[in-house]
């Protein structure tokens, strides 16, 4: 049985891996192949953001929105801006913009992790108890 | 200028109510800078990319993105616009936003797409003044404002 900062740093691991596999694409000038494995990342970072949004950070705040998860939501609107801008330059086929844009987003999901994986999770794992393994079960829906 | 936990909050300018303020020129462009408490959330500021000038933005998306040691963060314009100048200054010193940031840290000037528009959804004066404090408590912001 996963707990919830097991699950939730083995899902960043594997984003991470995908984030860098549509990178490894740009480089070689594969557009196609870069917007697709971008499309995969995106749809497993909304999909992980949607359970912390949904179920880590209600289960932390119990009502009152705390400066973790104040910060935390900050984290994930940047993100979402990103993203967008992530997608206009695979569509403009542009490697600079994209490396550029690909760079700022790394550095901001290695902060905004580490700060989930020591602060979020383990506050989240003792108010869940044994609801947690659910819980993580759902990346993998 | 009013104050609040050690974060100046001028009430001339405009305010989205997160990280951004915004000057109205009188040549119809928008001066955009981080407030006082955003630039003290972000700690020293390490490096800046401002986008070039002539880009065109949508709302929301970042004119700027800010990386300090513990905190990387996009600037987002409140809406949509082109960037007709930046602060070459603030990129070759990052720090100038923790020192100045309604003075010499401003980032970049815009034009507006729509100029009738722009201030939609921003706020000003004693209401943005309250929000801002709210923002503060909201993340146990304490200012501080480096000297150099």
């Amino acid at each position: 049985m996963q707990d919830i900062g097991e699950a939730f740093a083995h899902d960043h691991r594997r984003l991470e891996q995908a984030l860098a596999a549509s990178g490894s694409h740009v480089q070689a000038g594969h557009w196609e192949a870069a917007a697709a494995a971008f499309a995969g990342f995106r749809d497993g970072i909304e999909r992980h953001m949607a359970v912390e949004e949904q179920v880590l950070f209600p289960a932390v705040e119990k009502g009152a929105e705390t400066p973790l998860t104040a910060i935390l939501r900050k984290g994930h609107r940047d993100l979402r801006v990103f993203f967008d801008e992530i997608d206009d330059a695979l569509s403009a086929r542009d490697a600079e913009e994209y490396g550029r844009i690909a760079a700022s987003m790394r550095a901001l999901l290695e902060r905004h992790d580490e700060k989930e994986e020591s602060e979020l999770y383990p506050a989240a794992q003792t108010q869940l108890g044994a609801d947690a393994a659910a819980v993580a079960a759902r990346l993998a829906d | 200028m009013s104050e609040y936990r050690g974060c100046q909050l001028p009430e001339d300018l405009y305010y989205d109510l997160d990280y951004v303020w915004l000057r109205p020129g009188n040549d119809g462009l928008f001066t955009i800078g981080v407030t006082d408490p955003a630039q003290t959330m972000g700690g020293r500021i390490l490096s800046v990319h401002i986008k070039k000038t002539g880009k065109t933005l949508l709302a929301g998306r970042h004119v700027a993105t800010l990386e300090s040691g513990k905190w990387v963060g996009g600037i987002p314009v409140p809406f949509a616009a082109t960037i007709v100048e930046r602060n070459e200054a603030l990129l070759a010193d990052p720090h100038l936003i923790n020192v100045d940031p309604y003075g010499a840290g401003w980032i970049a000037r815009l034009r507006p797409e729509d100029p009738e528009k722009a201030l939609t959804g921003l706020s000003t004066g004693g209401p943005a003044t309250t929000a801002l404090k709210q923002w503060i408590d909201r993340y146990d912001v304490e200012c501080m404002r480096c000297s150099d």
